[in-house]
């Protein structure tokens, strides 16, 4: 215990000073290039989602469900006073269903939000991190985070897919209903 | 019929029989000797009556025999024998008058000699006075005349009648006495003979029947005591014996009283011992008593420490939640800085100073949250560990509970060892009074037992003294059989 003590104290000085350190330091300019990345978690599986795709992350909100004759809709979201669908990632890319998602995400091509279980952290990765792979569906990618290989959800991909059902659903009688 | 009657019975009545008869014998001799004696009587009065017949003639004579003295001498000398023989022959008259008073014809005969005897003491008188008057002369005619001398013989022949009437009776009375002899010596001899007879009789008679009754009782008294034998010698042995007895039964209780006394001193040892005891149980029982107070203090103690580690549970707890709390604002502040960074992103270069500051924002998030895992972890650690403890304590409390329950025990139990203890001395101090009083009691035993051993003993020299006696009397009873029933022996 004290010894655990002794580690803590030692790790927020080290906090502390790191702190310190970040208004001491010139602002350092990136002289290379990263790519940031979410880890997150569907189901068991580790995936990562581009923070470049993404227009905001959120915990959980109340999701309002919607009927529909999609299962991957789990209903209607309220982010930022605008009221989004939001659709289950993990049933987009062919997984089973997960209809309780802890965290939503927004993604930046259109209005509209994923939900997944799990998020591991936010990554900062260098470009030989991404590995290329025989394009699949809804991955074509993947990332090294730390000791693990993450498939790396093609965001857009999958929105453009969405707004083309309703496109089409809108071209048919313009009812969400028979976008079918 | 006499086979009933008792032995006194029987003598007296033979010796009743015999003096009866004796006393028959007796009366009849008396009555014959009071008839001989009746008769000698007679006799001796007629010898009288005879007698004083010739006094009176002898009488007469010497007045004639004086009267002719005198006459002759003149001498008054002479007239001596005539003046006593003139009272004497008064008197003898007077004498036989009453000696015969009984027969008629004596009685008749005197009437008639009575004035002779008168007229021959008259005619003398008349001489003398003659003599004394007249002399010689005139007297020795008177004398010569006749008349006196008729005068006498007329008086013999009347007294020669009367001795012969006398002298006849004197015969008959003789006879009469001769008889009654006879008749006396007759019931003397024969009533002799019979007493003789009816004695013989009756003492066969009592002889042989007592002789049988005595020689049955001398029987029996000779089986009798034969068995008195037989039982004084089984009693001489049964005392031998019961004197050996008493001799092992003295020998066990001494070893008995040597028993008690070891008993005794066994028990007051134990009574020591239990005191001992007690008083080890009563320190016990106290340093039992100071043990449960300590325990109980250690109880107090253990509780305090359940109830502050509990309290650091509960502690751990709030900081556990307020560090969930410092979790969740480290997370949204690591969502916020990640969201500020895709803000940042999307305004271009005039963002990538404010991406720098989300950057470090969100790095501290992490740092935080990485933090706050360690501290979660330590947080739980401490749980667990207090938790530990207090399962520890609380294992630890319920070992002090049942540690100062078995306390309990143990000073219930040694409550009651000193109970029991107590009793066991209360018991032994009985023990030691009882034994104490058993040896005395068994003290007492023996000298009864010796009284009873010189009891035996004097038993056994008495039963061998009735053995002696009982030889005797066996010799006695045959010795008697053989004086009653000789032919038996």
């Amino acid at each position: 215990m004290k010894e655990a003590l002794g580690g803590l104290s030692l790790h927020a000085a080290e906090l502390a000073r790191a702190f310190d350190a970040s208004f001491a330091e010139a602002p350092h300019a990136d002289a290379r290039t990263f790519e940031d990345v979410l880890a997150i978690r569907l189901g068991e599986d580790p995936h990562a989602l581009r923070l470049s795709q993404l227009a905001g992350v959120f915990p959980r909100r109340s999701i309002v469900p919607l009927p529909s004759a999609l299962p991957e809709l789990l209903g209607l979201v309220s982010i930022r006073a605008t009221i989004v669908p939001v659709y289950d990632l993990s049933a987009l890319l062919g997984r089973p269903p997960r209809t309780q998602p802890r965290w939503i995400v927004l993604a930046a091509q259109a209005p509209i939000a994923l939900g997944f279980d799990e998020l591991d952290g936010y990554r900062r990765l260098s470009p030989d991190a991404f590995v290329a792979r025989a394009p699949a569906e809804g991955a074509l990618e993947l990332v090294q985070t730390g000791a693990e290989l993450r498939p790396l959800v093609h965001l857009p991909q999958i929105i453009d897919a969405i707004v083309a059902r309703a496109e089409q659903a809108k071209e048919r009688k313009g009812s969400v209903r028979d976008v079918r | 019929m006499f086979d009933n009657w008792t032995f006194g019975k029987k003598v007296g009545g033979g010796f009743a029989l015999a003096g009866l008869v004796l006393l028959v014998i007796a009366g009849v001799g008396f009555q014959s000797t009071a008839n001989l004696i009746e008769n000698d009587r007679w006799v001796e009065h007629t010898h009288e009556v005879r007698t004083t017949l010739a006094d009176l003639i002898s009488q007469l004579k010497d007045t004639e025999t004086g009267t002719r003295g005198y006459v002759i001498t003149g001498d008054d000398k002479f007239l001596e024998p005539y003046r006593s023989s003139l009272v004497e022959s008064k008197r003898a008259f007077d004498h036989v008058r009453s000696l015969t008073v009984d027969n008629a014809t004596q009685q008749r005969r005197l009437d008639l000699l009575g004035p002779m005897v008168e007229a021959r003491l008259a005619e003398s008188k008349r001489v003398v006075d003659t003599r004394e008057s007249a002399g010689w002369e005139a007297a020795a005619k008177l004398i010569s005349g006749a008349e006196g001398k008729l005068i006498m013989d007329r008086i013999r022949v009347a007294i020669s009648e009367m001795d012969q009437e006398e002298s006849r009776l004197l015969g008959q009375r003789t006879a009469d006495a001769e008889a009654a002899a006879a008749a006396t010596r007759s019931v003397m001899l024969w009533g002799s003979v019979l007493g003789a007879l009816a004695v013989g009789l009756i003492g066969w008679f009592i002889v042989s029947s007592l002789s049988a009754q005595i020689g049955t009782a001398v029987h029996q008294v000779q089986s009798s005591s034969t068995e008195l034998q037989a039982a004084a010698n089984q009693q001489a042995s049964g005392s031998k014996e019961q004197a050996t007895a008493m001799n092992e039964i003295t020998t066990t209780i001494s070893e008995l009283l040597a028993t008690s006394r070891q008993i005794a001193e066994s028990a007051q040892r134990v009574a020591q011992i239990a005191e001992q005891t007690a008083s080890s149980a009563r320190s016990g029982d106290s340093t039992v008593e100071r043990a449960h107070e300590s325990i109980s203090a250690i109880r107090r103690q253990v509780d305090s420490i359940v109830g502050h580690m509990l309290e650091l549970g509960r502690k751990s707890q709030q900081i556990g939640s307020v560090l969930d709390i410092v979790s969740e604002l480290a997370e949204q502040t690591n969502i916020l800085a990640i969201n500020a960074t895709i803000e940042a992103a999307g305004a271009g270069d005039a963002g990538k100073r404010f991406a720098v500051v989300a950057d470090e924002i969100r790095k501290l998030a992490d740092r935080v949250t990485g933090s706050t895992k360690e501290v979660r972890g330590l947080i739980d650690d401490v749980r667990s560990a207090v938790n530990t403890t207090v399962m520890a304590t609380e294992t630890g409390s319920k070992a002090v509970d049942a540690g100062s329950k078995q306390f309990g025990d143990v000073a219930s139990a040694f409550k009651q060892i000193g109970g029991l203890v107590s009793t066991t001395t209360e018991a032994s101090r009985e023990i030691e009074l009882s034994t104490k009083q058993q040896t005395s009691a068994v003290e007492q035993v023996n000298v009864a037992i010796a009284n009873v051993a010189q009891a035996s003993r004097e038993t056994e020299a008495s039963a061998e003294q009735t053995l002696h006696t009982a030889t005797q009397l066996s010799s006695l009873s045959k010795a008697l059989l053989r004086i009653i029933q000789p032919q038996v022996s």
